[in-house]
């Protein structure tokens, strides 16, 4: 499978599944994802489908309400500039997603040849 | 090699999930979790999809009899309109726990003690005072002393259930910021959380412990020093109830400090500690500090431009963001009302009808007492010793949890028929105070909010026991009125309350309460106007009875007086121009005797700089006043400087200092530490002197700029939870110490509402306070009427008689279960 449609597949379905269940999915959504998408680095990909997926939820939020005015607000309580805490918000979901990727075995491994 | 290599990332990469997982779930030190808050759905991110209401929505209220409309102004501002009274208090209820549940949450918690469980165990030292205090000994009796058919309990219980049922329907996305940043989640509320809030109101406005003041000065310098240096009547008279030849200074004379009395000094160590620790509940008051305090005046309508009686009310409080007050409509068949409520009590405390408006000021009375009592044992008593025969002790275990429920500590309560019991410095006091036997607060404002005229106003708030208010009202047909209103306890022998009281005598209890007919009170004088500014409510030449010895400096009282003497053509305008008023008549007393004593020293080039900047000031706090800034470092100089005989933790009030004024060689002007003999000029000028330099060492020459009252002296709105960047911080200052619009000290205190009405064929209220309707820091509506608060404007507010009149920016349909 191509990497692009593989990591948009991985983003749509970690920004669903966090709508729907909430962060924690976003590790077993994207060890799912690892186990049964043959790309040639799943955990870069995963990492990249995870901050992805967050940032389609965060565009959505942003369409609903004033997402900069609350950081601007909020990441001051952690002594940070506001878009450090954006920044926190897109790299948390794709270090859960890269690191749950790498422990997984994939199915089928795109360098089984190379250890043979 | 690969395949090791391999397992090797992959060993790596289980850490890191298991790290990241850990630090999503649990949190890292004072972190909250990160997983729940930086969630974009359903996280810290979802705060921002509720910081408006829909323009349209509905929400299912079980219990309501008829569908309720709820119309927000362009201000925020929920209009209420119900079939019924009940079903009005319980969309109330409703729309505040949707503006505002985390402070719902917070000052109840504040008041019943609990607030380890939302805190944690830094907050133990404050629940433990607000247990001891009796708080939630007193809300059970409360509660129990209320009918459950009555309409006060049926209005709390719909209250109560219109804030749980907003909690239930609480979804993942809806949760305030506050809990999100503490990982925490609010608790469903029960009757006794209104209760707690009107308790903590209580403590905010009526505890004293004016007793130890006193104590701690005779301990130093005499009881008859005492005596003078903290009166029970203000020594300068500006009194509520209008009387002739006011103002004027009372007569008496300052006795010269004496020798220490001793016993004084053994019952001052027993000053039992002010519940302040939480940083909710209040530290014992500065003499000349201007909170709590507030101001209020009416004038009939013979006095005002449109021949209409005009009401004007500011009470200043702490000010916070979200800001103590809510503003409200409540309408239904027989209910029309608009003002301000706070969240958590079911009424609106200060506001308007159709026909009459009111507002309150804290009437500063004695409603608490001690009494030293004799115990069987010093360190776990189970009984006390009245008229010669012991006692049993009631008793009630308290327990503390932190957040997730694990008991911190347990404390064993003990209560005499008097009070609560407490225990310092090795001596066991018990007291007894109005506030934890009253009933509930809302319930006379609920039957008021219904009156055609002032005087039945007056008469629904009579059952009105705590905290005391000076009570001013207006009405449609042009009466004003106000009463000193409140449970004033009637005492043994001189009736005095400003002493410790021995417990091991029944003849030393209260013996009952004021009735109303003697209540402090004033209706539609021959001056045609009235004002209140916590000064005492009566000069004692007119009733000498004792009602209490905190009063505040009347410095405010005389402006106000001043000011309504002068208009006979009173406008709202008018109304609001003084309720920003900056004019010192503090400083009017003092600043002339600084310029005199600078001057008399002649030669000395820093006090002629001195003398010079005073005599160029107006004596207006204004922004760009050096003068302002000099005076009030001077006046800190000098109480410490002139009383150096006592505490500099409990001085005189500005009062006394006045009194000495015209006492130059009073040997209290002394200063005891120097060998030479002080005189008045020789305190006033050493004061005007240091100020001047410590202000020119910390902001230059006063020519430069540095010394601009407004650069100097800046007004803040803190956070619930003093988060910087949640607060208003460095703003303007709206005036200065004792003005009409104070701002001392931190600045975090003032004019915490202030409204304007006129009572007209058709009502007119204007009104703002300081931050907006909203808790939500995303809101547009969270601090927005803070420019005009700055400004010393004032809304137009909106009374419509139906939704259809209104505007809306959005609206609320509220309907009960099917």
């Amino acid at each position: 499978m191509r990497s692009a449609p593989a990591v948009a597949v991985l983003a749509v379905a970690v920004a669903l599944a966090t709508a729907a269940g909430g962060w924690w999915t976003v590790p077993l959504v994207a060890a799912l994802w690892a186990r049964v998408t043959p790309i040639r680095r799943p955990v870069v990909g995963a990492g990249a489908g995870g901050a992805l997926g967050w940032t389609l939820l965060l565009g959505w939020t942003a369409l609903h309400g004033p997402v900069t005015r609350l950081a601007a607000r909020v990441a001051p309580i952690f002594h940070a500039p506001a878009w450090a805490l954006l920044l926190a918000t897109l790299l948390y979901p794709a270090l859960l997603a890269g690191a749950a990727a790498g422990v997984v075995r994939p199915r089928r491994r795109w360098d089984a040849r190379a250890v043979a | 090699m690969i395949v090791g290599a391999r397992r090797w990332r992959r060993g790596l990469a289980g850490i890191a999930l298991v790290a990241l997982t850990a630090a999503g779930a649990v949190g890292l030190g004072p972190l909250p979790p990160a997983g729940p808050l930086l969630d974009p759905f359903g996280g810290l991110w979802a705060v921002a999809t509720t910081a408006e209401p829909p323009s349209r929505s509905r929400a299912r209220l079980p219990g309501l009899g008829a569908p309720v409309r709820v119309v927000y102004d362009d201000r925020a501002v929920p209009h209420i309109f119900a079939a019924t009274e009940s079903d009005a208090y319980r969309a109330l209820g409703y729309v505040i726990a949707r503006d505002r549940l985390f402070q719902l949450d917070l000052q109840a918690r504040a008041g019943g003690g609990t607030l380890t469980e939302l805190l944690g165990p830094s907050l133990l030292p404050a629940d433990r005072d607000t247990r001891a205090t009796g708080f939630r000994r007193a809300a059970e009796r409360i509660l129990a002393g209320m009918a459950p058919s009555s309409a006060a309990r049926q209005a709390l219980d719909q209250y109560v259930a219109g804030v749980n049922a907003y909690m239930d329907g609480l979804g993942r996305r809806d949760l305030p910021l506050e809990y999100r940043l503490l990982g925490r989640r609010p608790a469903r509320w029960t009757a006794a959380d209104p209760i707690y809030v009107y308790l903590q109101m209580g403590r905010t406005l009526a505890w004293s412990g004016e007793e130890f003041t006193r104590l701690a000065a005779a301990a130093r310098a005499g009881r008859a020093a005492a005596d003078a240096l903290f009166p029970v009547h203000a020594p300068l008279q500006e009194p509520i109830v209008p009387a002739p030849h006011e103002p004027r200074a009372l007569a008496d004379t300052i006795p010269p400090p004496g020798a220490p009395d001793s016993s004084a000094l053994l019952a001052a160590e027993t000053m039992p500690r002010v519940p302040s620790g939480s940083g909710f509940g209040r530290a014992a008051r500065d003499p000349d500090a201007d909170a709590p305090g507030s101001n209020n005046w009416a004038v009939a309508p013979r006095r005002t431009r449109n021949g209409f009686a005009l009401l004007a009310g500011d009470p200043h409080l702490d000010l916070t963001l979200p800001s103590i007050w809510y503003e409200a409509q409540l309408a239904a068949p027989g209910l029309d009302v608009y003002g301000v409520t706070i969240p958590g009590l079911p009424a609106i405390i200060i506001g308007f009808n159709r026909d009459v408006a009111w507002s309150f000021t804290n009437t500063q009375a004695d409603v608490l007492d001690y009494w030293r009592e004799t115990v069987d044992d010093t360190l776990r008593p189970a009984r006390y010793r009245v008229d010669g025969s012991w006692r049993p002790l009631e008793t009630r275990l308290e327990t503390y949890r932190d957040p997730r429920g694990r008991v911190l500590a347990t404390d064993t309560l003990r209560f005499t028929h008097r009070g609560p019991l407490r225990r310092t410095a090795g001596r066991w006091l018990s007291f007894r105070w109005t506030v934890l036997e009253a009933g509930d607060l809302a319930a006379p404002l609920q039957r008021a909010a219904h009156a055609r005229s002032a005087r039945e106003w007056l008469d629904a708030m009579a059952p009105y026991q705590a905290p005391a208010q000076n009570m001013l009202v207006a009405d449609g047909r042009g009466t004003i009125a106000i009463r000193s209103t409140g449970r004033f306890p009637r005492r043994p022998g001189d009736g005095r309350g400003d002493l410790v009281h021995d417990g091991g005598s029944s003849a030393s209890d209260w013996t009952g309460a004021w009735p109303v007919s003697e209540e402090p009170q004033s209706v539609d004088p021959a001056q045609g106007f009235l004002a209140s500014a916590n000064q005492e409510p009566v000069d004692p030449v007119v009733n000498g009875a004792y009602l209490g010895a905190d009063w505040f400096s009347p410095w405010r009282a005389l402006r106000i007086n001043q000011l309504l003497r002068a208009d006979s053509s009173v406008t709202p305008d008018a109304m609001r121009r003084w309720q920003t008023d900056v004019a010192s008549p503090r400083a009017d007393r003092f600043a002339p005797f600084f310029i005199a004593a600078a001057r008399a020293h002649a030669g000395d080039t820093l006090l002629a700089h001195a003398a010079d900047v005073l005599a160029r000031w107006d004596r207006r706090h204004t922004a760009g006043a050096a003068g302002a800034t000099l005076f009030e470092r001077a006046m800190d100089n000098m109480g410490p400087r002139l009383f150096d005989e006592l505490s500099a933790n409990g001085l005189p009030s500005a009062m006394i200092a006045s009194r000495l004024l015209d006492e130059p060689d009073n040997v209290w002007w002394d200063v005891r530490a120097t060998r030479t003999v002080e005189r008045r000029d020789d305190v006033l000028a050493a004061s005007l002197r240091a100020a001047y330099h410590a202000l020119g060492a910390e902001h230059g020459a006063p020519e430069r700029g540095g010394w601009a009252w407004a650069r100097v002296h800046r007004a803040n709105v803190p956070h619930l939870l003093r988060l910087p960047s949640l607060s208003a911080v460095d703003l303007p200052p709206p005036g200065g110490p004792s003005t009409l619009s104070p701002s001392e000290g931190a600045g975090d205190n003032g004019s915490s509402w202030r409204m304007v009405v006129e009572l007209g064929p058709e009502v007119h209220g204007w009104g703002t306070y300081p931050g907006g309707q909203s808790g939500n820091p995303a809101s547009t509506h969270y601090a927005d009427y803070l420019p005009a608060w700055v400004a010393g404007r004032l809304d137009s507010l909106r009374f419509p008689h139906s939704p259809t009149q209104l505007r809306p920016s959005a609206t609320l349909l509220l309907e009960g279960a099917r």
